[in-house]
């Protein structure tokens, strides 16, 4: 097949899942029409319909391990109809705007497995597995799906320094990430090499333990990364949420300004009384943690123990392999031929010699014990004395706070603090993890169970370098490094260029997506960083985003459909038209749109007249009790079949897109 | 693998209050209000190293046959073994106290060394140097409990202060 450069989703259908079971057909007459806009209620599975889309690209079970999170999220797809344990999602596709290819999701509910099936051109039969062309597998790795079904939670992200998102994103978009896998090509070609060398520099089974060592650090670093990513997920999830609190109490507190100051003069004076007694809890347990420095005698103690063994010499080992490979000789040491009395006289002695293992661990036993100093007896006392005063300090602290809050009546407000607090405490072991542990340096005595990804890779470095040394492939090794290291380059020229060249394309639209108060770009490094101001509103940074976004989506050779979810929640109308009007003016690839009714002024209205009405807009909604007065809506417009499928309805009616309500029947406040 | 356990019961003793218990009471807790929010004590093999400590420091051993065990985990944590250097001075004071009486025999503490000490074992221990090591902790055990009136603490900072008047 030649190269595929376009990818356009023309449909899908879904049975037995948690949405309703209809098709959605997106028409494309002429193979012009790029724009879908799906209406959907809150609540009745785009969220579900976007993991489907995703999953249709990639196995997602791959990459999960844990038999209950893969349960899990079988159980979020699975329809809510207890009876039902089969179903099954079809995606539609069209390549190169010729062939057509289906995808088909088969879903065993009662034994969490999951089936692919592939058709390509017109015909009825189905290929076992995901079998889509070479050229297209090569585009769609997990990294790049992600960042194509997109929802707006990434604005916050990617003007969040700490997740780095602007660097990942441009990585997975612009599939940076494959020199990462040239780079590790080369490796595994080293340890082939490796594996043929027929006369190493030292004993095999030296060579065999440097090897599971670094077998290990290497799964190590897998375990890391895959904890790492979880947690950043986690994170965001948990920033995200913390930030739509933070900004409904501000709303609350603005009403209320004078006891707003008296609040949060109560609120900063019980966090500096908490901040200190935890400060010195902390401190306190330091100091056990340190136990020479807390005892004059058991200072002097370890200093002599330490003494002594250097005095005699201790640790200086004979590794285990010096007595494997004696016994194993036909001579013994003193020219004698080896027999089975010597090897037992041999295994006996050598545990009166120091074994690497014992050697490893005892070195930096001694290094504590001589870099250990005496701590002055004042100090200590004066810090568990302290313990008391700072606990008595907090206490006052809660009670003035309470008594403010007393005359604040605002449950919402107390809710949302208390919110607040518990994400706060839940973010805190995460970002130890990922700002400390995972980024920690390099030390000496570091062992293969660190968590620390630098750790980690210079024990690679160094277990490689031993390996390379023992089995003569040293010239082999330092080609590799050289070869890697220009991978690095390459990678870290791209991604600059790249950024450069995006940052250069955004700001000339700039004055067109935000005529009244043009904000520009200064660099998207880690994060967006506008040019002179630290912040902007949701909207405008929302619009910077979809700028970044369509300008980066743009450049793959790939035309690949960009799915987003909500695309204008919670925007303004101003920033709703010109989102309009980038995605109708400067998106060269298919674009499909999970709308809310309450995002469809400016926004629908406004991409369906720039693109002259080539846009699908289209309703889905489940047939049930509560949406009695949808179906009635939709029994007014002759285009609109209600009973084609048993429990849902699709409607692709343009009037009844722009008339459609969206409340359901027993929902009085609706629930968009 | 080599793991570190911890007291679930006493045999023969219903009243005796186990770890397990006993960490509840002091470990931190971030949804509560009171003191163990701030509480430093992140991970249940703090109180197995704080116990260790005082059975090593004062030398009292307790015989581990006479309790009921409980798994606790198979590795030192970050706190003790990386953010500070307590996991190392636990494994000095045991083998201090274990070869002192070898003072001049480099080949007995030696092998004492290697039946102690093992670096392929996540507690860098080996079974022997791990049964120790439990034996030096539930002896410290038995004294924090005993200083704590055979009860749990009332707070953070009675626990605290208890303990450091042991070590004086």
């Amino acid at each position: 097949m030649s190269k595929i450069e376009e990818v356009k989703i023309t449909g899908w259908s879904h049975k037995g899942l948690r949405i309703p079971d209809y098709e959605i057909d997106l028409k494309d007459p002429n193979s012009k029409r790029n724009f879908s806009l799906i209406l959907q209620l809150s609540g009745e599975g785009k969220t579900t319909t976007l993991h489907l889309l995703r999953y249709c690209f990639y196995n997602f079970l791959k990459d999960i391990e844990n038999k209950k999170e893969r349960n899990e999220r079988f159980d979020s797809i699975k329809s809510l109809d207890n009876t039902i344990n089969k179903g099954q999602f079809v995606l539609k596709l069209k390549l190169n705007n010729e062939i057509n290819y289906k995808i088909h999701l088969e879903f065993d509910f009662k034994n969490y497995e999951l089936k692919y099936f592939t058709s390509a051109g017109d015909g009825e039969g189905m290929d076992a597995g995901l079998n889509l062309p070479d050229s297209l597998k090569y585009h769609l790795k997990p990294e790049f799906i992600e960042k194509s079904f997109f929802d707006l939670e990434l604005v916050n992200e990617l003007f969040d320094e700490q997740e780095k998102e602007t660097d990942k994103t441009i990585s997975n978009l612009c599939k940076i990430y494959f020199l990462d896998t040239i780079s590790k090509s080369f490796d595994y070609y080293k340890e082939q090499r490796e594996e043929n060398v027929e006369d190493p520099n030292i004993s095999e089974s030296d060579v065999r333990g440097k090897k599971l060592k670094r077998e290990k650090i290497q799964q190590q670093i897998k375990n890391i990364e895959k904890k790492a990513a979880e947690m950043s997920t986690k994170r965001k999830s948990l920033k995200s949420e913390y930030n739509k609190l933070d900004n409904e109490e501000k709303k609350i507190r603005e009403d209320k300004k004078e006891i707003d100051r008296i609040l949060t003069d109560a609120e900063n004076n019980l966090k500096e009384k908490e901040d200190e007694l935890e400060k010195t809890f902390s401190e306190a347990y330091d100091f056990l943690k340190n136990p020479m420095s807390l005892d004059q005698r058991l200072f002097d103690e370890l200093k002599v123990f330490e003494d002594n063994l250097t005095k005699k010499s201790i640790p200086k080992s004979v590794g285990e392999a010096f007595f494997k490979d004696l016994v194993a000789s036909d001579e013994c040491l003193c020219g004698e031929q080896m027999t089975e009395a010597r090897i037992k006289k041999i295994n006996i002695s050598k545990t009166k010699y120091l074994t690497d293992e014992t050697y490893t661990v005892l070195n930096p036993i001694k290094a504590v014990i001589i870099e250990s100093k005496k701590i002055p007896n004042d100090l200590i006392n004066k810090s568990f004395g302290e313990l008391i005063k700072k606990e008595a300090n907090l206490r006052r602290a809660k009670n003035k706070l309470i008594d403010v809050r007393k005359n604040f009546d605002n449950e919402r407000l107390v809710e949302i603090v208390e919110i607040k607090t518990e994400i706060k405490n839940e973010l805190k072991p995460l970002n130890e993890f990922l700002e400390d542990t995972y980024k920690k340096p390099y030390n000496k005595g570091d062992t293969p169970d660190e968590e620390s990804k630098k750790s980690l890779e210079k024990q690679l470095e160094k277990i490689e370098d031993e390996i390379s040394q023992g089995t003569n492939t040293v010239d082999l090794s330092n080609k590799t490094k050289i070869v890697k290291k220009w991978i690095r380059e390459i990678k870290k020229e791209s991604l600059e260029e790249i950024s450069k060249k995006l940052v250069d394309d955004i700001n000339k639209e700039v004055p067109r997506v935000m005529p009244y108060e043009p904000i520009y770009v200064k660099s998207i490094k880690n994060k967006i960083e506008l040019e002179g101001r630290t912040g902007a509103a949701q909207g405008q940074k929302a619009r910077i985003t979809y700028l970044f976004l369509v300008t980066l989506l743009n450049r793959p050779n790939l035309k690949f459909p960009f799915i987003v979810d909500s695309p204008v929640t919670a925007m303004d109308d101003v920033s709703r038209v010109e989102i309009a009007k980038t995605l109708s003016k400067d998106l060269k690839s298919q674009y499909i749109g999970f709308l809310l009714p309450p995002e469809r002024p400016n926004f629908a209205n406004t991409l369906d007249e720039e693109l002259k009405k080539n846009i699908n807009l289209i309703v889905a909604f489940s047939k049930n009790k509560n949406t009695q007065n949808l179906i009635d809506q939709a029994r007014n417009y002759d285009t609109v079949d209600i009973n084609k499928f048993e429990n849902g309805v699709v409607a692709y009616d343009r009037d009844f897109f722009y008339s459609f309500s969206g409340t359901y029947s027993n929902d009085e406040e609706g629930k968009e | 693998m080599q793991r570190f356990f911890k007291i679930k019961e006493k045999k023969n003793d219903k009243n005796f209050i186990g770890m397990g218990t006993f960490w509840k009471s002091i470990k931190q807790d971030l949804k509560t209000t009171d003191q163990k929010k701030y509480s430093p004590f992140e991970d249940e093999l703090d109180l197995f190293y704080i116990c260790s400590l005082v059975g090593l420091k004062l030398k009292l051993k307790e015989n581990d046959e006479d309790y009921n065990l409980t798994d606790l985990t198979d590795t030192w944590t970050k706190n003790l073994s990386e953010k500070s250097k307590a996991k190392q001075y636990i494994l000095a004071m045991l083998l201090n106290i274990t070869t002192k009486n070898h003072f001049n025999n480099k080949n007995k503490i030696q092998e004492i060394m290697n039946s102690f000490l093992d670096s392929t074992s996540s507690t860098s221990l080996s079974a022997s140097g791990l049964k120790e090591l439990h034996q030096y902790c539930f002896g410290g055990y038995k004294r924090i409990l005993k200083e704590c009136g055979n009860d749990t603490p009332s707070s953070l900072v009675v626990f605290l202060n208890k303990v450091k008047k042991i070590l004086d």
